[in-house]
């Protein structure tokens, strides 16, 4: 072999090599792919044999022998941020009055910014609770006067039941006449505690609609009869000093048009704050129908309805379906609806 | 064999340079293990194991003679430090105790 001209190894892989190999592996490393190559010609054609080589030098592309990729602008983060925290204090030194009033705009305009947020978020919090929030809706009616018109929570009292009945997009609907609606507050009593309230009078299927949940009674059964009433955890303790064992007990309610003796059959939780229902005391619609006999009309209008409609239903196309409910029950009524 | 981290690969290019004392460099490495594995190995492997270990402290390593066949270049004879021999003798101690303690019924098979 010493006799044959020395043949040399290809440049390209061998140049590539002495690229990426750490510094101090080069003399080591390519005596050994030298060798290696003169090996290979002994066996190996020429071509095969560089082949062979240049294959050995992908090989050896390893983590630990090839070289570190080096940045050259390594940044001096401490250092940076130390200086340009002093030019900061040298600055609020020499320009009192502009820091003062950066300082206080800077920090008005952020705190506002974050009451903002807190508002927007609690807003966006309200009425979440209840579980069919996203098909709940509430009937408005819009008064037409001759000159512009009015949207009104109020609409009439048999709105609810027809709904249910002729629209198959309804699930449920419940009427609710808020406290304080109609008349001023009232006296309930237990023996000798009494307490002031003002009640809110809901449709059988309040506790279907809604979410509110009962610490007591079933809500499939209440509110079926006239002479029941539902209270809240709350005015439970102030009459009963406890929120257990009450159904079926009675409250005496001092009431300037239905006084009497009511049956308890449900003691609910209060509702929370972020409910837009706030309510001490419930008694049965039709308690509150009786002593209003023109509200049964179509024409008249009062109480507010909440319905849940079918998972699915498109709201806009409802909306062209219930705009004209009453008109078609009551003739020359210009008032629509929508929900 | 607490934290003593050899690999199996490593362990064979140890146990090589020791055999091959003097002449313990990258190709001689590589060939022996070669005829003893009947495998073919690349440089890339058996000299990235060498760097890990010298890194770990199991290899010394320093310049020897340079041959023509090299193209001038220096060999680099490696040699095994007393903390490459103790980590050996450990890794035998342990699996000569696996072995003394294989059922009978695989013992008659013998060792591989």
């Amino acid at each position: 072999m010493s006799n044959q001209p020395k043949r040399l190894p290809p440049k390209w892989p061998l140049a590539f090599l002495r690229w990426f190999l750490k510094p101090e592996f080069i003399e080591e490393i390519e005596g050994d792919m030298e060798e290696i190559f003169q090996d290979l010609l002994i066996d190996h054609s020429a071509r095969s044999a560089r082949l062979l080589y240049s294959w050995e030098v992908l090989r050896l592309l390893r983590p630990n022998l090839i070289r570190h990729i080096q940045f050259n602008h390594r940044l001096n983060f401490t250092d940076m941020a130390r200086h340009n925290l002093l030019i900061i204090l040298r600055n609020f030194l020499r320009y009192k009055s502009t820091f003062i009033i950066n300082l206080i705009g800077l920090t008005t305009g952020l705190t506002c910014a974050f009451m903002a947020l807190l508002w927007v978020q609690d807003e966006l919090e309200i009425d979440r609770f209840h579980t069919q929030d996203d098909q709940l809706y509430q009937v408005l009616q819009t008064i037409h006067f001759d000159k512009g018109k009015e949207t009104i929570t109020s609409v009439p009292a048999p709105l609810s039941d027809a709904l249910v009945a002729e629209h198959p997009e309804v699930k449920s609907a419940v009427e609710v006449i808020p406290p304080g609606w109609m008349y001023e507050s009232s006296i309930i009593r237990n023996g000798k505690e009494s307490v002031r309230i003002e009640e809110q009078y809901v449709g059988e299927d309040f506790f279907e609609v809604f979410s509110f949940p009962l610490i007591a009674g079933d809500k499939e059964q209440v509110l079926k009869t006239k002479n029941e009433v539902l209270i809240s955890a709350s005015i439970a303790q102030k009459l009963f000093g406890t929120t257990k064992n009450l159904l079926g007990k009675d409250i005496l309610w001092e009431h300037e048009d239905h006084p009497g003796s009511y049956v308890i059959s449900g003691v609910f939780a209060d509702p929370p704050k972020n409910s837009t229902l706030q309510f001490e005391v419930l008694f049965h619609f039709d308690l509150f129908l009786e002593s209003f006999d023109f509200l049964k009309e179509w024409g008249n209008s009062e109480p507010n309805v909440f319905v849940v409609l079918e998972k699915g239903v498109d709201i806009t196309d409802y909306q062209q379906k219930i705009g004209p409910l009453i008109s078609q029950k009551v003739e020359d009524y210009p008032h629509t609806l929508m929900v | 064999m607490k934290k003593t981290k050899l690999g199996e690969f490593e362990e064979l290019v140890l146990l090589t340079v020791i055999v091959l004392q003097e002449e313990a460099y990258g190709v001689e490495i590589k060939r022996e293990l070669e005829s003893r594995l009947k495998n073919s190995l690349s440089v890339g492997s058996i000299q990235s194991a060498l760097k890990r270990m010298e890194d770990k402290g199991y290899l010394t390593s320093e310049f020897g003679a340079a041959t023509p066949k090299r193209g001038g270049k220096r060999k680099k004879i490696y040699s095994a430090t007393q903390e490459a021999h103790r980590v050996l003798e450990e890794i035998k101690a342990i699996r000569a105790g696996l072995w003394a303690s294989f059922p009978n019924s695989f013992l008659n098979l013998g060792p591989i």
